[in-house]
């Protein structure tokens, strides 16, 4: 834990509630990337951002301190959105592409745009194709570029199986997106 | 060495995996690199890993307004002073087990009073059919048993007239208000006596 981490940590467990928001703003952002790549959608990342900040509240006084308060809380928000993404597994998620649209530039070709469109689509699909862990361990090592021993760490899992999943779902992408390249 | 390979033999796919996300060392990837010259199979191994990189790194997440992420903590804010106020699990279960624990013992109470013969109560009227010819007097009817306990004062002595006069008692029962055996006795012999309607 840092200096800032361990300062804020005693004001919160002193009584000074406000300071868990401190902790937890520093690494929201980070964790809701992760946590929306794994749901893959937006009302129900924040459902999981929501339910990881109470549990984490509540079950601060058990954290040991053996990794950062951020690693801590990504490991709970990771289980949660792992959790969420299995039991909701046959419900239609809707896509990345859908929340992540802009305004189209002026001027811009309408035909590159739609084509640009296609590809985050299909790529969307690909992800969300993949079951859950492997999505998370996917998004993890891909993304947020984790160590494979962070990983296995968050997931409480082995470094073997983390790279048994990294490598099965970058496989499956390989083949879902060969139609594209 | 482990993960050493020779150019003649083909790369596992994990190696060249790896190559395609540029976590191998400069030897490993030359040797690769080399082979792949030389074998189709690799190289478009390779390079389908290298585009499909290149087409998932096109996915942006965009981070939530300030305003969700104020509801979200303002939700966190209202789920942890529910918390607290909330009764700790022991709290919770003890109280579970004391409410289950009364209407048990409710359902026991009440299972007894339907179950226990009627001699067996006090106060209640008890059928005694061999004591008292049929058609004899009885009270009220012959398959009726009466709480005494259960009556106001107004109602026991309009039941001391009933029994007294014998006029509205039919059958084979009797009432056994928690006599001694000579009150009982004398009660049946004035039963017995008193004129049938």
């Amino acid at each position: 834990m840092n200096e800032r981490e361990e300062r804020l940590l005693k004001a919160f467990l002193d009584g000074n509630e406000a300071a868990f928001e401190e902790l937890v703003k520093d690494s929201w952002e980070r964790i809701y990337r992760t946590v929306m790549r794994i749901v893959r959608n937006h009302d129900d990342a924040l459902d999981v951002m929501q339910d990881s900040f109470v549990k984490a509240f509540t079950r601060i006084r058990s954290f040991r301190r053996a990794s950062s308060f951020a690693t801590w809380l990504t490991s709970i928000a990771v289980r949660e959105a792992i959790n969420r993404a299995q039991r909701d597994r046959f419900r239609r998620a809707v896509s990345l592409h859908l929340l992540g649209k802009r305004p189209s530039p002026a001027g811009a070709n309408p035909d590159a745009l739609a084509e640009r469109s296609a590809i985050r689509e299909r790529v969307a699909q690909a992800i969300e194709a993949l079951p859950p862990v492997q999505r998370a361990v996917f998004t993890m090592r891909f993304y947020e570029e984790l160590k494979v021993r962070e990983i296995a760490e968050l997931l409480g899992s082995s470094e073997g199986a983390v790279k048994a999943s990294y490598f099965h779902a970058v496989r499956k992408l390989r083949r879902n997106l060969s139609g594209l390249r | 060495m482990k993960g050493a390979i020779r150019v003649k033999e083909c790369p596992s796919e994990e190696l060249i995996l790896r190559l395609a996300q540029d976590e191998l060392d400069e030897s490993q990837s030359r040797l690769i690199v080399e082979h792949a010259e030389s074998c189709g199979r690799c190289a478009k191994l390779i390079e389908e890993y290298k585009a499909t990189f290149r087409l998932l790194a096109t996915e942006r997440i965009e981070a939530p307004s300030p305003g969700e992420w104020e509801r979200v903590m303002g939700k966190v804010r209202g789920s942890v002073t529910e918390e607290m106020h909330a009764w700790p699990l022991w709290a919770r279960g003890a109280a579970a087990a004391l409410a289950t624990a009364c209407l048990m013992l409710v359902l026991w109470q009440a299972r007894v009073l339907m179950t226990r013969p009627p001699g067996e109560l006090s106060g209640l009227a008890e059928r005694s059919e061999e004591a008292l010819p049929s058609e004899e007097t009885l009270f009220a009817s012959d398959t009726m048993s009466v709480n005494l306990a259960s009556l106001d004062n107004g109602q026991l002595d309009e039941l001391d007239e009933l029994y007294a006069g014998g006029t509205v008692l039919h059958g084979s029962d009797a009432l056994v208000f928690d006599l001694t055996e000579e009150e009982e006795e004398r009660l049946i012999e004035e039963l017995e006596s008193s004129p049938s309607t």
